[in-house]
């Protein structure tokens, strides 16, 4: 929509700040809370406990120290990393594969089957961890990264909704050519598909990097000692409102942050893509 | 779908149509068959097992224990008004989280459309709290407005508000849910921003230049022209947005535990604290159960739009 008001109005010159004053005010009530934790996780216990407001004098490492030095924070971070890693990696296998079957084969009962594989999308996480911890007791998985591993590799729905939409759209006169060259679906799916969808895939990997670095319900129910905690387990720990460990809270909580806030920084295209993606608009 | 498509290459249409079948099965079971294995083993059957669970009266440690009941877990959730009040929450919050999540998503997506110098900048940080973990926006709420050592009294003090509240927030019973609602809406909105946004762009322009030249205001073609267009995005957006609304549990669990005396109990947290604190696995399973039923019927209603939308193509 391009603007043809060439002379701005008083009413659009007054409309325009007002936009402009609720928009930096909404902002800051974002941009405030993360820079509070951010500038008070270099700041010591006792001047934030005399001023929460005030800026940091100087520099304070001692909250990080804490936490990496003294803290087990090093072993969530790993913990977290692998877990997110092999997980994010295997969904986006998993449904790379299924994508291409649902975009490219025709058979009985297609629809009905992709349909089912969309559950996935709908089910609020929390009403599974029930019986997903009997299930997973069963096969003596509870505490080990396993247990969290498998859990994530069923979700493959938003892989598979967003790859097969694109492999659909891929020209049929791409792989009709290929197969007239004598390739076979796997060498199509790796030579071709699959390089084709790299940013599709780009997609599938970020938002599925966020859900599965962010998730807390399967860790708080599924690991059940310390040096197995990730990161957002592992920040519950210095969790106290009575400001014992306000300082090393407050680092915990910046790492916590950073990590997510640093992929969305760099991967903000491949995010964006992925929202719509998932709204069916894509 | 106008797309579905074969694999075989372009066969002609007199092929016989059950040999081509019979060939596509092998070839189709390695691509769809590891992702529908783990999509059954880790999602499907815990799905089967919650409903399972619920009809059973177990404590949750040997399986031998576990006693079939029927609906006895269900009849008892009707006697339990710490549930029925949780139900009250859950349904409370997801739908003034949706209303509130659409218009204010909506109102910033309209804004951001008038492509006022900065624009780019707010949309970047209206979508940043989305990717920050629960669990953290759950502490930094919880210590900023915590009534001894937070961030709110002091600030409400020095702009003179000190005395309109009695410096209770998450312990105010009457103050809680509001409060947790506003966290979620405050920390989504951005994500159905960009979904309005998105549709905003692809909204011919010829559209608004009629009600342009027939001297309708800015305002007014926003209201006559471009809200009207954005109808289906609205539907697609008060949906997901109450989806969403739906998992909460982290924020919940951070920042109350449901309490004070279960003034922000949801389905989710009084059926994690009856499965897990109290060992009533079954009871627990009933109450996810109805979180699951809730969760069937925005599902439905997407899986209706998703299916005429397809049609469309």
């Amino acid at each position: 929509m391009a603007r043809k008001h060439r002379l701005p109005s008083p009413g659009r010159v007054t409309a325009v700040l007002g936009i402009y004053v609720l928009m930096t005010l909404v902002a800051v009530s974002i941009l405030f809370p993360v820079v509070w934790m951010l500038y008070s996780s270099i700041k010591s216990n006792q001047d934030i406990l005399s001023n929460v407001f005030s800026l940091p004098t100087s520099i304070k490492t001692a909250n990080y120290h804490n936490l990496f030095a003294g803290g087990q924070m090093p072993i969530w971070l790993l913990n977290s990393a692998v877990i997110t890693v092999v997980s994010v990696a295997g969904i986006a296998i998993l449904s790379a594969l299924a994508a291409y079957g649902f975009a490219t084969f025709s058979f009985r009962g297609k629809e009905k089957l992709f349909v089912f594989c969309l559950i996935g999308l709908m089910i609020p996480p929390q009403a599974l961890i029930v019986s997903g911890f009997k299930w997973m007791s069963l096969f003596a998985l509870i505490g080990s990264r396993w247990a969290l591993i498998l859990t994530y590799l069923g979700w493959i729905s938003f892989g598979v909704l967003v790859l097969r939409n694109f492999f659909q759209a891929v020209p049929r006169e791409i792989i009709e050519a290929a197969r007239i060259d004598g390739a076979g679906h796997w060498r199509i799916f790796s030579r071709i598909m699959v390089p084709l969808a790299r940013p599709s895939i780009g997609t599938v990997v970020v938002l599925n990097f966020m859900w599965v670095w962010n998730d807390f319900i399967y860790p708080l129910v599924y690991v059940n000692s310390a040096d197995r905690y990730t990161i957002p387990l592992g920040i519950l720990q210095y969790q106290s409102r009575l400001g014992v460990q306000w300082g090393t809270q407050m680092a915990a909580l910046s790492v916590a942050a950073g990590v997510p806030l640093l992929v969305y920084l760099i991967f903000q295209r491949q995010f964006i893509r992925g929202i719509l993606a998932g709204s069916l608009k894509g | 779908m106008a797309t579905l498509t074969t694999g075989a290459p372009a066969p002609p249409r007199v092929a016989p149509k059950p040999a081509r079948k019979r060939r596509s099965w092998p070839a189709l079971i390695p691509f769809i068959g590891p992702a529908l294995g783990f999509y059954v083993m880790f999602l499907i059957i815990p799905l089967i097992g919650t409903i399972f669970l619920s009809l059973t009266d177990w404590n949750g440690f040997d399986f031998a224990q576990i006693h079939f009941v029927g609906a006895t877990n269900y009849t008892a959730l009707a006697h339990d008004p710490v549930f029925v009040s949780a139900l009250l929450h859950t349904l409370i919050f997801v739908a003034v989280a949706m209303v509130l999540k659409t218009v204010g998503s909506l109102a910033a997506a309209l804004a951001l459309n008038e492509r006022l110098p900065l624009s780019t900048m707010f949309r970047a940080i209206y979508v940043m709290p989305t990717v920050i973990s629960m669990v953290v926006i759950g502490v930094v709420f919880d210590l900023a407005l915590s009534p001894t050592l937070g961030l709110l009294n002091p600030l409400l003090k020095a702009i003179g508000l000190g005395h309109a509240t009695n410096g209770l927030w998450l312990d105010d019973p009457h103050k809680v849910l509001p409060i947790l609602i506003l966290v979620d809406v405050w920390q989504n909105f951005g994500i159905y921003m960009l979904i309005y946004i998105s549709a905003l762009v692809a909204i011919p322009d010829e559209l608004g230049e009629a009600a342009r030249v027939d001297g309708a205001s800015r305002w007014q073609e926003i209201r006559r022209v471009t809200i009207p267009m954005l109808r289906s995005t609205t539907g697609i957006v008060m949906l997901l947005s109450g989806i969403d609304s739906l998992k909460v549990f982290a924020t919940v669990y951070v920042m109350t535990r449901g309490g004070p005396n279960h003034a922000s109990e949801v389905l989710s947290t009084w059926g994690y604290s009856q499965a897990f604190t109290e060992d009533n696995v079954g009871y627990g399973s009933a109450i996810m159960v109805v979180l699951l039923a809730i969760a069937f019927v925005f599902a439905f209603i997407w899986l209706r739009l998703f299916r005429s939308k397809a049609e469309d193509r």
